[in-house]
């Protein structure tokens, strides 16, 4: 546990009005830290500062990335 | 990450194929595919007039915007209908983002609205009607859609529907039991008073739909109508969880369909009469638009 803690990494989430600070695993993919802040990747496009980014891309301890809903309802 | 063909960053990652895109290469595999589409399931033909249904949202935005660039390869006339449906702060918001796209883009654009053909928004059929807004809004855009279509000598009606439209539509009527619908679902052959309906975006996931927007630009709305349908919106939550653990399902169920329509298109009805009301084309006595006007007390 005190490993797991030493190596994880906060990531400020951003989605719509909703900011989220989670903690991922050092190397973590971003798919992964939507999945903890409650986000399906699938319904999403992600930017990092003002470039679009891949969900595969890699995140780094203290990274902001906005999650932008593009799936419509009707 | 990089792009699969070339040195570029990636802005896209396609799960179902393994592959990666840079802006460009994207945008290329969009504009193909939605070409493959046109011409495998010979949708447009050449010298052909195209009707297309925009309002402003990213799907109908992102079709013109494909149409347009592929309009002198497919040798094609196109024009635009956009149906004010009278949804308070919705769509005045996605109105003008059409306005201006259709303006700069040098596409004509022709508005009805339901106010002035029905002497009622939808916001007060709402309020007067027991049946749920989408039921309203869909048989009564597709009449007018129709309508203006017919009027301008239109060949083929466009409509943005993507992969994911159509998917949550395949099942929710698979799921209703509702064969006939299931079946008109793939149709676009047009009868007599009917302007054949055609899907270019059926093949490309929603997803990539905006994206293909965003990195091209274009000026689309990604709000939510205030009406989106709670039973869509629960198919759409299911399959989208789907995707995420088993990428390509969409296309799996899509596929699924296409192999299962020619054991269902014999049994489904087409319209073979006409509406004993309006005398339009219909499979039944009175048809669903004249029914609602009906319990509208419009007609």
């Amino acid at each position: 546990m005190l490993l797991f803690s030493f190596l994880s990494m906060k990531i400020r989430v951003i989605f719509g009005k909703n900011i989220k600070e989670v903690e991922v695993r050092e190397g973590a993919k971003i798919r992964e830290a939507l999945k903890i802040a409650g986000i399906n990747p699938e319904t999403v496009i992600v930017r990092k500062g003002k470039e679009i980014v891949t969900e595969e891309d890699r995140l780094q301890d203290g990274d902001e990335i906005e999650a932008i809903r593009v799936i419509s309802g009707g | 990450m990089q792009c699969s063909y070339c040195n570029a960053k990636a802005v896209y990652f396609r799960r179902y194929s393994g592959q990666s895109f840079c802006p460009d290469h994207f945008k290329e595999y969009v504009e193909r595919k939605v070409y493959q589409t046109i011409k495998k399931e010979k949708l447009i033909n050449s010298g052909e007039k195209v009707a297309i249904a925009i309002s402003g949202g990213k799907d109908s935005i992102t079709l013109a915007w494909i149409l347009k660039k592929l309009s002198d390869r497919l040798n094609i006339e196109m024009e635009s209908i956009l149906i004010d449906e009278g949804i308070t702060s919705y769509r005045d918001k996605t109105l003008k983002i059409a306005e201006e796209f259709c303006s700069k883009n040098g596409i004509k654009l022709h508005i009805m609205s339901f106010y002035e053909e029905y002497g009622i928004t939808l916001d007060d059929m709402v309020e007067r009607g027991e049946k749920t807004p989408c039921t309203y809004c869909g048989v009564f855009r597709r009449e007018l859609l129709n309508k203006k279509a017919l009027e301008i000598s239109a060949d083929k009606l466009a409509t943005g529907h993507n992969l994911d439209d159509e998917v949550q539509a395949i099942l929710m009527n698979f799921i209703k039991g509702d064969i006939n619908r299931l079946a008109r679902l793939a149709s676009t052959t047009g009868t007599e008073g009917m302007v054949a309906r055609i899907k270019p975006l059926k093949e490309i996931p929603e997803k990539e739909v905006a994206l293909y927007a965003m990195v091209s630009g274009l000026p689309v709305s990604l709000e939510e109508c205030p009406y989106a349908m709670s039973f869509r919106v629960k198919i759409r939550d299911i399959i989208n969880s789907l995707e995420e653990e088993s990428p390509g399902i969409k296309f799996s169920i899509l596929r699924g369909y296409q192999k299962l329509l020619p054991c269902i298109t014999s049994t489904a009805k087409k319209p073979s009469g006409r509406c004993s009301l309006c005398s339009k084309p219909s499979t039944q006595v009175v048809c669903s638009s004249c029914r609602l006007k009906k319990e509208l007390k419009i007609l």
